[in-house]
């Protein structure tokens, strides 16, 4: 029998973590969403904003990372235009303008106007190069936005020009981007930096959150939905979280399991040797 | 069941997921149509950038763009037979710049800043960061044998614990991504394409 399990075809694990996964979409658990203290962090900072402070929300992730971060987008920007804040988009990762049209677009109903409540400056290349330069200057460093229309004749941007004119930046960061936000940004000109990670990042990111480098930080699908839950509105990320729930609890099964069978035998082969 | 890029959408996934069950014809066309659509795109965003970064500011007459525009050129140098020293130039200047850049940078924000709010707050934890470190560093301390010497042995083992700590933080943060992003993918399959949950 222990043998059986430590030999156990992989793929009847991945049938089963498939069963977890899929099971609380078709009924869902409705399991209670307890707020992390880094989320509740990152959702006191924002709130205590003032309506016409100026957000920069870096979109740094690609498709790759969409499932975990994009919800987190779409949550913090509808706190943001509920607040009147304004958004400066932007992206040091060559999709940041596909994920802000559809962050925008799921935003909800405050119909925000392009140019005086949020614009969107694109990707643009250079990494630490270019946070360091914006830092300086934005008006040098993103000449135009991303439709290509020069950032001067956007009347929001009128005020916007160095970093000390941006009241908090928060890195949707899947890479390391966030990196350079608290080297060049928080570090030099004290801008308080937020970040928004897949789970992968979360954990070499708390130094910097332990320090007060970082305001705060959500971290991955149930950052988002502890962020969901704070602006009471429950979207995708929250329906989501059972799935995760159910998920954590077979991985921990088979975690218990594969250890019972792997020490059981090395306990049998001794007894056998003796 | 959605337009036909969700279908795209949808059989890709399907094809890539195919692999958990093993490698198969369905799975190598859709690798290949990836990482060939990734391919184009980066192609496109690549010349894009080149159009808005060297070729606009140059025909506005900023000059100074011809300096990194040379420099891009001679990466190109090593496909030249006997020209591959032209390379050496740009590679210094980008690995100085980048140096010159985050050295600074990683001297503030991951020692000093990190070092001063250790010793900023006084409770169980900065006690328990602080010893951590000094024993982590005594495991990597590989100039004396810790053999016999308990002062070096027992902190040493206690530096290995917080390691596997870390690693098992580390560990359980990427299992709740890996998971986050299969149940994007599901989701996107049964709400998106299929539309039988709500």
């Amino acid at each position: 029998m222990l043998e059986k399990i430590q030999k156990m075809d992989q793929r009847i694990i991945y049938l089963v973590l498939l069963i977890a996964l899929s099971f609380p979409m078709f009924r869902p658990l409705g399991l209670p969403v307890s707020i992390g203290q880094t989320s509740q962090d990152l959702y006191d900072f924002i709130d205590q904003l003032d309506p016409g402070s100026v957000v920069v929300l870096s979109i740094d992730y690609s498709p790759g990372a969409a499932a975990q971060i994009h919800p987190q987008t779409i949550a913090i920007t509808k706190h943001l235009l509920s607040k009147k804040i304004k958004i400066v988009y932007m992206g040091l990762v060559q999709y940041a303008s596909q994920f802000t049209t559809d962050a925008i677009a799921k935003a909800g109903d405050y119909n925000p106007v392009y140019g005086q409540d949020y614009v969107d400056l694109g990707f643009k290349p250079g990494e630490e190069a270019t946070v360091s330069a914006m830092s300086k200057d934005i008006h040098a460093t993103f000449v135009t936005d991303s439709d290509g229309t020069a950032i001067a004749e956007l009347p929001m941007m009128a005020d916007i020009k160095t970093a000390s004119d941006i009241d908090l930046v928060i890195a949707f960061d899947s890479g390391g981007t966030r990196h350079w936000y608290v080297g060049q940004m928080q570090a030099l000109y004290g801008t308080p930096v937020g970040c928004a990670l897949n789970s992968v990042n979360v954990t070499n990111t708390m130094p910097y959150y332990d320090a007060g480098q970082v305001i705060g930080l959500l971290n991955g699908l149930r950052g988002a939905a502890e962020y969901e839950a704070l602006i009471g509105d429950p979207g995708e990320a929250t329906i989501n979280l059972d799935s995760i729930s159910s998920g954590h609890l077979v991985i921990i099964l088979f975690i218990l399991f594969g250890n019972i069978a792997y020490f059981g035998l090395r306990n049998s082969n001794k007894r056998k040797e003796a | 069941m959605g337009s036909i890029t969700t279908w795209m959408a949808a059989i890709g996934t399907l094809g890539l997921l195919s692999f958990a069950w093993k490698d198969n014809k369905f799975y190598s066309i859709c690798e290949h149509i990836y990482v060939a659509s990734g391919a184009a795109h980066a192609l496109v965003l690549g010349v894009k950038n080149i159009k808005a970064n060297a070729i606009i500011p140059l025909a506005e007459g900023k000059l100074l763009a011809i300096i990194p525009i040379v420099l891009g050129l001679m990466f190109y140098a090593r496909f030249i037979p006997g020209q591959m020293r032209w390379t050496r130039y740009p590679i210094a200047a980008t690995v100085g710049i980048g140096f010159g850049q985050s050295l600074p940078r990683l001297a503030s924000t991951n020692f000093v800043s990190q070092i001063r709010a250790t010793f900023k707050v006084w409770s169980f934890n900065s006690v328990l960061v602080i010893v951590g470190i000094i024993c982590v560093i005594l495991f990597f301390y590989f100039s004396a044998s810790k053999r016999g010497q308990r002062f070096l042995q027992y902190p040493s083992r206690f530096g290995r614990i917080i390691m596997m700590m870390a690693f098992g933080a580390l560990f359980g943060n990427t299992v709740m991504g890996r998971l986050s992003l299969m149940i994007g993918r599901l989701s996107f399959l049964f709400r998106d394409w299929l539309g039988i949950v709500g």
